[in-house]
């Protein structure tokens, strides 16, 4: 509501003091009073397209707000939580083809809104040695084992495995002199370092789970390093 | 949003009605203390922008796609034996080219495009190819004076990004923005500046190790050894921030080789080396992915 001064003066006239008090309680009131209810919208103006709440997650390293949802997490360093894969868990090597997740490298964001999100991920690994008897073709050759890795989105049932990538076995198998080694060190068999980068349409609220899971035929494999992290933009 | 600033009234002014009126019709429209100048223009919402950060994105399957990751009937990209390299663009398994596109993608200054991709892949050779090309370099055997020739086994494949900027037909495929082609003459063969290199992949052809080397000289029991590859993976990301309005139409990857590390006196190189290509020396892939995205940086 607007204010309206009550009296208006007119050239030639007496200036009522009446009138000048008049206009200045007038005023008063609309200063104090004067934001009816008509003025306030009742109805939500700003919505979450507008402002979201600012969400840390320091355990995650992920971090929500306006944009939407970035950051982390990562291994902390060579060793430090080192992780694995095993073809004792996937069946690899005996005709099973059973993805199954990476145990550590998850993360869970809530989707409030339509997002566009970019997946990124790492890892460092060594696998084998794995010198175990081939049985073709249940069991590979040596040189054949791989250990595949891919990224998953909502569950390890679907790993998109367009973007799985492979590392061999150290198939050269075991030191001949000593069983405590291989025979050929990981920087010339065995050795993968890969990274790769998705993209992912939430077209709805929800929940986002991004991982890595792994397909292995290689008995042993170690995750040194490895990092997951999201970057995702709301619409 | 207002603020009311008026002159205050000083002893021996006089009372002009002109003035009374103005003081008070202040406190009126546009001045108005109401919902407009308390709510909306307060906040400053027509200061904020409604653009959003992600301005178009796009993803494929590139390759034999998510079929292949088992590695059952890769495709296959042939090396070369004349300058320069062919490119081969990635194929599916029916031999459809797999690009990403086409779209039109109106790229302002301000904006970026960033792109990632990843892909399956598994030199193939067979023999020493190596052997009397490029790369080889003398090793003295012990304490005498004769030597054993061993190459440093850099020799490489590439994948590398191109872009169609010219129309959606995609048939305009040309190398990205300060990305080389690797047709410059260098060493006798042709080649590109590593410094040109960055939406290029480096894929190793083969491993070459000499475990009997002792202090930089060869021990002599133990010959140079080559372990093959395998399957492995090539990744890569580009980013190009356009100085001025341009449309990128489409996007793919091709495979060429084999190259070796070379050098000027000023330069690095990765340079042809046609002497190791050959039938039996190719580049297997399978599935991978491509994803591009174009985003707003600034206002």
């Amino acid at each position: 509501m607007a204010y309206t001064p009550p009296n208006t003066f007119l050239p030639g006239t007496v200036v009522n003091s009446v009138q000048v008090q008049g206009n200045s309680d007038a005023l008063r009131v609309y200063l104090h009073d004067g934001i009816v209810a008509g003025d306030l919208l009742a109805a939500r103006w700003a919505d979450t397209r507008h402002i979201q709440s600012p969400q840390v997650d320091p355990y995650l390293g992920l971090q929500h707000g306006v944009t939407g949802w970035q950051g982390g997490q990562d291994s902390g360093g060579p060793l430090v939580r080192a992780t694995f894969t095993t073809s004792y868990m996937t069946g690899g090597k005996y005709g099973s083809a059973e993805w199954i997740p990476v145990p550590q490298t998850a993360l869970r964001v809530s989707i409030r809104r339509p997002m566009q999100l970019l997946y990124h991920y790492r890892w460092e690994l060594i696998a084998g040695p794995d010198n175990a008897p081939n049985d073709a073709p249940r069991i590979p050759d040596q040189d054949e084992r791989l250990v595949a890795v891919a990224p998953y989105i909502g569950s390890v049932q679907f790993p998109a495995v367009a973007s799985a990538q492979d590392t061999v076995n150290n198939h050269r198998g075991w030191g001949a002199s000593s069983t405590f080694s291989p025979e050929n060190p990981y920087n010339i068999v065995g050795w993968g370092s890969k990274t790769g980068t998705i993209l992912q349409s939430f077209n709805g609220i929800g929940t986002g789970t991004f991982g890595l899971c792994s397909y292995s035929e290689v008995d042993r494999v170690a995750f040194l390093n490895w990092q997951v992290a999201v970057e995702g933009y709301y619409l | 949003m207002s603020r009311i600033i008026r002159t205050p009234y000083q002893p021996g002014d006089l009372a002009d009605p002109a003035r009374a009126n103005a003081d008070f019709a202040a406190f009126s429209q546009p001045g108005a203390i109401d919902g407009f100048n308390l709510r909306d223009a307060a906040i400053d919402l027509p200061q904020l922008a409604s653009n959003i950060i992600i301005l178009n994105t796009a993803t494929t399957e590139v390759g034999t796609g998510a079929a292949g990751w088992q590695h059952n009937t890769p495709n296959i990209a042939p090396s070369s034996v004349v300058t320069p390299a062919t490119k081969t663009p990635l194929v599916d398994a029916s031999g459809n080219p797999t690009p990403l596109g086409p779209f039109a993608w109106n790229l302002v200054a301000g904006d970026v495009l960033r792109v990632y991709w990843d892909l399956s892949v598994r030199p193939k050779y067979a023999g020493t190819p190596w052997v009397g090309n490029f790369g080889e370099i003398d090793i003295q055997i012990g304490v005498t004076s004769s030597s054993q020739v061993v190459n440093l086994g850099g020799h490489c494949w590439l994948i590398s990004l191109q872009w169609d900027i010219t129309n959606a037909s995609l048939t305009n495929w040309t190398e990205v923005f300060g990305q080389t082609g690797y047709t410059s003459a260098v060493g006798g063969t042709v080649g590109g500046r590593l410094a040109d290199s960055p939406a290029s992949v480096p894929v190793p052809a083969w491993k070459l190790s000499t475990l009997n080397l002792l202090n930089g000289k060869w021990g002599g029991s133990s010959i140079e050894i080559d372990e093959p590859t395998g399957w492995t993976a090539a990744n890569g990301a580009w980013y190009y921030l356009p100085a001025g309005p341009i449309t990128v139409y489409g996007l793919r990857l091709v495979i060429h080789g084999i190259y070796n590390p070379g050098q000027t006196a000023t330069e690095n190189y990765l340079i042809l080396d046609t002497g190791v290509g050959g039938n039996t020396q190719v580049l297997e892939y399978d599935g991978g992915t491509l994803t591009a995205i174009h985003q707003r940086t600034g206002a």
